[in-house]
């Protein structure tokens, strides 16, 4: 079941993105058509037997740094980068209306 | 008498630099010349000219000294050089400063090694084709008409035509090999967590990988020495040590699967004359399988699109970056600043990736591709209980005309069709061009096993000079 053009719409609101009616258009058909091979994997997972699928992931490695304090940058460099600032805060558009 | 851009190799470069032959300044001062007089290929988004030139007179000074002292290599431009703009071929980050190095460049300069510039690519590494790049496609120095390949069009290019004497590039489904298949020089992508990804601008977290795309395999091996080792700061970076055993006979499996039907029978053929090179060199070489890796393609697409739409939900117009002029409210910043910031390949993968992660459909889509992903692995596993590596094609294709596939993006997606299997398994590949279809370079693909790139390496060396077609760059 491929996407929908109403679900194209209501996933750009969930990704914050704000589309044009074109790109509306051009988006719901292109992501249609990739959903639909992307729907082929459905039928090829069912087909798996249990030993293909281990219960726990025999490749993930994750190794924690210690917990301790380490000197980064001063908020001022981090602050340069952002559009707008006032004093040691980013400064936004107003949040509510 | 110095070396033509295009040919320098790192053991000429130290050799001369050592008997007072040549300076390291005279050299990067010819790279500079070399890249301004190609600036037509759009390989390089910024050009650090200053900071080259005070970098090389370091070396020549002695205050650099290292294995890469003097090295002139190109960074892609997703990964962050301290003090210089990083883009991510975005407008979201046009203008934004790196403020740190990623580890994997501080390794280099550390290793005395110089940087010329940023190289172009697809936006947030997105892309097979460099082609969606804020500041327009990265043209391939074979024939400036055609793609270079992506998304480290850039640095492929960069490498191929003498503007750098190396580069290093980013590969989540086949970044570094493609271009490096496309453009005709050797690309290898390491295990996963064998380097940093700290600094490394995040796309898909689970399958992002930094590598090296260089004309040699020794080259390749020396940045890749420099590049590699266990970082605190990347909690995925692996702490076991790289496997490099004797030279010996190995068994190397040609992948079935990657050689069926639908592929150009010249680049089936180019591939099994790598096999036979191999089996000249006194390997075994046997036939292997992976049934699920006819899965691959869709399974990454789920998985990196799934990842990117929750990484790139940080560039909101607040803290960094791009932000929209004409907003009153929050939230109507929020989606400007994304509309006007993004291009539309990497809208279009968080609105598949947010798709495939909303209620209603996580199961069926980012569950599914999760149990195939496992599937993925297990199959590579029992493979390498056979073989040592496995040989397939990098690409179904050589390099394509720019704006082919541009208005069809499942087709795009296509060309990745050889490679994602290998970040979905976090294993290395390496790409070395092994023939060529009316000029254009045709890529083979050698697969290890976890921390076995030296191997990799080891394999195409012992071939690379019998299977390597001559190729001829356009005329300047």
């Amino acid at each position: 079941m491929s996407i929908t053009h109403d679900e194209v719409i209501h996933t750009a609101t969930l990704a914050r993105l704000r589309l044009t009616d074109a790109e509306l258009d051009r988006f719901s058909r292109e992501l249609a058509r990739i959903t639909e091979y992307m729907d082929q994997l459905k039928e090829a997972v069912e087909q798996l037997g249990d030993d293909d699928v281990p219960a726990v992931r025999t490749d993930s490695r994750m190794t924690l740094r210690p917990d301790h304090i380490e000197q980064w940058f001063d908020s001022s460099v981090v602050l340069r980068a952002a559009p707008d600032t006032k004093g040691h805060l980013f400064r936004v558009p107003k949040v509510i209306g | 008498m110095a070396d033509h851009p295009t040919t320098g190799d790192i053991p000429t470069l130290r050799a001369q630099r050592e008997s007072g032959a040549q300076t390291a300044r005279a050299v990067v001062d010819r790279y500079l010349e070399r890249l301004q007089a190609r600036r037509d290929l759009n390989s390089y988004v910024l050009v650090a000219e200053d900071d080259a030139r005070t970098a090389a007179e370091d070396v020549d000074a002695g205050n650099r000294p290292g294995p890469l002292a003097g090295v002139p290599l190109a960074i892609k431009d997703n990964i962050l050089v301290e003090g210089q703009p990083c883009t991510c071929g975005s407008r979201m980050l046009d203008g934004w400063v790196a403020p740190y190095d990623a580890t994997a460049v501080a390794r280099l300069r550390a290793a005395g090694a110089v940087f010329l510039g940023k190289t172009n690519c697809d936006e947030f590494g997105m892309g097979s084709s460099n082609e969606n790049s804020y500041f327009g496609p990265a043209k391939n120095p074979i024939d400036p008409s055609r793609v270079t390949g992506g998304s480290s069009g850039g640095s492929a290019a960069a490498v191929a035509d003498g503007q750098a004497m190396a580069a290093i590039g980013s590969d989540t489904g086949g970044s570094i090999r493609l271009p490096a298949s496309y453009c005709g020089v050797i690309g290898l992508k390491p295990t996963y967590g064998a380097v940093s990804r700290w600094g490394l601008v995040a796309f898909a977290s689970s399958l992002d990988q930094i590598g090296v795309l260089a004309r040699t395999v020794d080259d390749a091996r020396s940045v890749f020495h420099v590049i590699r080792g266990h970082d605190p700061r990347d909690a995925t970076s692996r702490t076991d040590p790289p496997i490099h055993e004797e030279t010996r006979p190995r068994r190397i499996g040609l992948l079935r699967e990657y050689l069926e039907e639908g592929l150009d029978p010249d680049i089936r053929a180019a591939v099994l004359k790598v096999a036979d090179a191999l089996k000249e060199q006194g390997h075994d070489i046997v036939d292997a399988s992976l049934p699920s890796a006819r899965y691959a393609l869709q399974t990454y697409y789920i998985i990196c699109c799934a990842e990117a739409s929750s990484n790139l939900a940080r560039y909101d117009g607040v803290k960094y970056g791009y932000r929209t002029g004409n907003a009153a409210e929050l939230i109507d910043m929020f989606e400007q600043t994304r509309d006007q910031g993004f291009g539309d390949e990497v809208k279009r993968r968080i609105l598949l990736g947010s798709y495939v992660l909303s209620a209603g459909y996580f199961d069926q889509y980012y569950g599914t591709a999760q149990r195939m992903r496992q599937a993925i692995i297990s199959d590579y596993t029992r493979a390498f209980v056979e073989v040592d590596c496995l040989l397939t094609p990098t690409a179904p294709n050589c390099a394509f005309p720019i704006g082919e596939k541009l208005d069809d993006p499942l087709t795009m997606y296509l060309v990745d069709v050889y490679t994602t299997s290998v970040n979905l398994a976090g294993l290395p590949g390496l790409s070395f061009p092994c023939g060529a279809i009316g000029g254009l370079p045709i890529g083979a693909q050698l697969i290890g096993r976890p921390m076995e790139e030296d191997l990799l390496l080891d394999l195409a060396g012992q071939v690379y000079e019998s299977v390597r077609p001559t190729i001829t760059l356009a005329s300047e």
